[in-house]
């Protein structure tokens, strides 16, 4: 009978110590990584402490304990204080899982990331959350953080996508001074590939014209200013001769207004003075003038912006006097825009 | 040495193109030489390594040092601070991934070993595509210059943003759009990407804001938007 006990004390006692084996071995194995550092002791010192820092959490948190230990020859300082303030706030513990993660390089050391932890007094929503490890070249942790929240950043993005408007109507600018370039640079083959084969071009002149009057009194002669329409490929002619004959053109382009089409994304009209200059050589005596230039942009090729619609207004006649006043020049609700 | 050089191989372009002594192909084609030549590592601007006093505060706060906006209210060079031990610094934290690209972008934390691909839009259509550590591009695009940012998008995936670059005197600026992944930004390395537009000019904007009447107007001419694919 005594022979019994004994042997069932030895039996459970071996028994106890495979289970709490079993257990450790569970415990060490928790966390590995599987990718980013070859087998070596700076891996196997990693996940040793990591292991260890789960473990203390873990038993930490059964435990309700309000300091969590930490073996200080796995943590720098820092790390140690950070942790403990952590604790503090949020103690927490990880679940039984079985965690494989890569093994990241970065500027001071090493970092892991999606290690799962439960927050202990957070509510159901919030209460699983992943920690990020950094460790130092040695292997130390030196910093544990809670991986952020994406929710919290909404509104301030709310607020910042007037950014992206922004942005697209720098390109909008930048796409004029490029074409304001490229007159300068008679570059024909680029101005005509930013017009659309459909383009609509408009182009206006003043005329002198004599009122009718009926009585025989003198009357003054009247500015008006007649539109001329063009296809591309007239005015691309056009253009390619006044080059011809011009060695010099300088254009240059004021108060530019980028308005945004309210029926279509990617639509701009784009209203601008333009100064058009020519200087004087053996082939011609030289222009100059000045007129109010709209363009409609079609941004919905980015990379191929288009000019859809140009039209060109004369601003002053050859005495100086105004032809055309702000409320008279073309505008984006003047055309009909259909795809 | 190295440094001054850039400076100057910068700033001269736009002083000139404003002056209209260059034109704006000659400004991209001259940047494009400068991005793409080879400064060495040791030539790479460090962040500004701004350190302000801790004020009381709370050991792990992280609160923003504002700035001032340029053209529109979000985009800005606000900085974002995390309260330490004795100081607080620029934030460069992976808990803060939005508040470590806005320093980034701004140069007010260093680029680690982030890399970046640029695709810069030239005149005539032209797109020629850089790779380098963003602290190259930082250092050659920065100098002399006023930064400001706005962080367009944060997800589990990426982080997106808005990058200008100003020429005060010149009132000429560089705009990057880009795009990282969230762990680039997260981690101190990774690769970057940014759609970079040049020598824009500001001098003669009247309007950049407008939106189309909604008053009715004679209607002169319909317009065919669908064109030939080139």
């Amino acid at each position: 009978m005594k022979t019994n006990m004994n042997n069932m004390r030895h039996l459970i006692l071996v028994l106890s110590l495979l289970l709490c084996t079993a257990a450790t071995v569970n415990a060490q194995d928790q966390f590995s990584i599987n990718e980013g550092l070859d087998a070596g002791k700076l891996k196997s010192t990693i996940e040793n402490n990591v292991n260890s820092f789960i473990n203390a959490m873990t038993d930490a948190a059964e435990r309700q304990q309000k300091k969590v230990r930490l073996n200080e020859n796995q943590f720098t300082s820092q790390a140690i204080e950070d942790v403990k303030m952590m604790w503090k706030n949020s103690p927490m513990s990880c679940p039984p899982v079985r965690i494989r993660t890569r093994c990241l390089n970065t500027s001071s050391g090493y970092q892991v990331r999606g290690i799962p932890i439960d927050i202990l007094n957070a509510d159901a929503n919030n209460s699983r959350q992943e920690l990020t490890i950094d460790f130092t070249r040695e292997g130390l942790i030196s910093n544990v953080a809670i991986a952020i929240e994406m929710h919290r950043y909404d509104q301030i993005m709310a607020d910042n996508h007037s950014s992206l408007d922004y942005a697209r109507r720098q390109k909008v600018v930048e796409f004029i001074e490029n074409f304001r370039t490229a007159y300068n640079r008679r570059d024909l083959p680029y101005i005509s590939s930013v017009y659309g084969e459909n383009a609509l071009i408009i182009t206006g002149r003043v005329i002198k014209e004599v009122p009718n009057s009926t009585d025989g009194t003198l009357t003054t002669l009247t500015n008006k200013v007649v539109y001329t329409r063009q296809n591309k490929t007239e005015y691309i002619d056009k253009l390619r001769t006044i080059f011809k004959r011009n060695s010099y053109v300088n254009v240059r382009f004021e108060d530019i207004e980028v308005v945004e089409s309210r029926k279509y994304d990617n639509i701009y009209g784009v209203t601008l003075k333009q100064y058009w200059h020519t200087a004087p050589s053996a082939k011609s005596k030289g222009y100059s003038d000045v007129g109010y230039l709209f363009l409609i942009i079609d941004f919905t090729n980015s990379e191929n912006p288009l000019v859809q619609v140009r039209t060109w207004q004369p601003y002053l006649d050859e005495h100086g006097n105004i032809v055309t006043t702000p409320d008279q020049v073309y505008h984006l609700g003047m055309f009909r825009l259909s795809r | 040495m190295k440094k001054i050089f850039l400076l100057i191989a910068l700033t001269l372009p736009l002083m000139a193109y404003s002056a209209g002594k260059v034109d704006k192909a000659q400004a991209d084609s001259i940047l494009f030489a400068l991005l793409s030549s080879d400064m060495g590592e040791d030539a790479f601007s460090h962040a500004e390594k701004a350190v302000i006093g801790r004020d009381g505060r709370k050991r792990g706060t992280v609160f923003v040092v504002e700035g001032e906006n340029f053209q529109i209210k979000s985009l800005r060079n606000d900085v974002y601070y995390i309260a330490g031990r004795n100081e607080c610094v620029p934030v460069d934290d992976a808990r803060y991934p939005m508040e470590t690209m806005n320093n980034l972008l701004l140069g007010k934390i260093d680029g680690g070993q982030r890399d970046i691909t640029v695709h810069h839009h030239q005149y005539g259509g032209h797109n020629a595509t850089l790779f380098m550590p963003f602290d190259e591009l930082r250092s050659k695009l920065q100098p002399g210059m006023k930064a400001y940012c706005s962080i367009t998008a944060v997800t589990t995936e990426k982080i997106e943003g808005v990058l200008v670059y100003h020429d005060v005197t010149n009132n000429v600026i560089h705009m990057l759009q880009i795009s990282s992944p969230l762990l680039a930004v997260t981690s101190g390395q990774g690769e970057m990407e940014a759609e970079l537009y040049t020598n824009i000019p500001q001098d003669n904007i009247r309007n950049l804001f407008g939106v189309e009447d909604e008053l009715n107007s004679p209607v002169v001419n319909p317009v065919n938007l669908k064109s030939k694919k080139r």
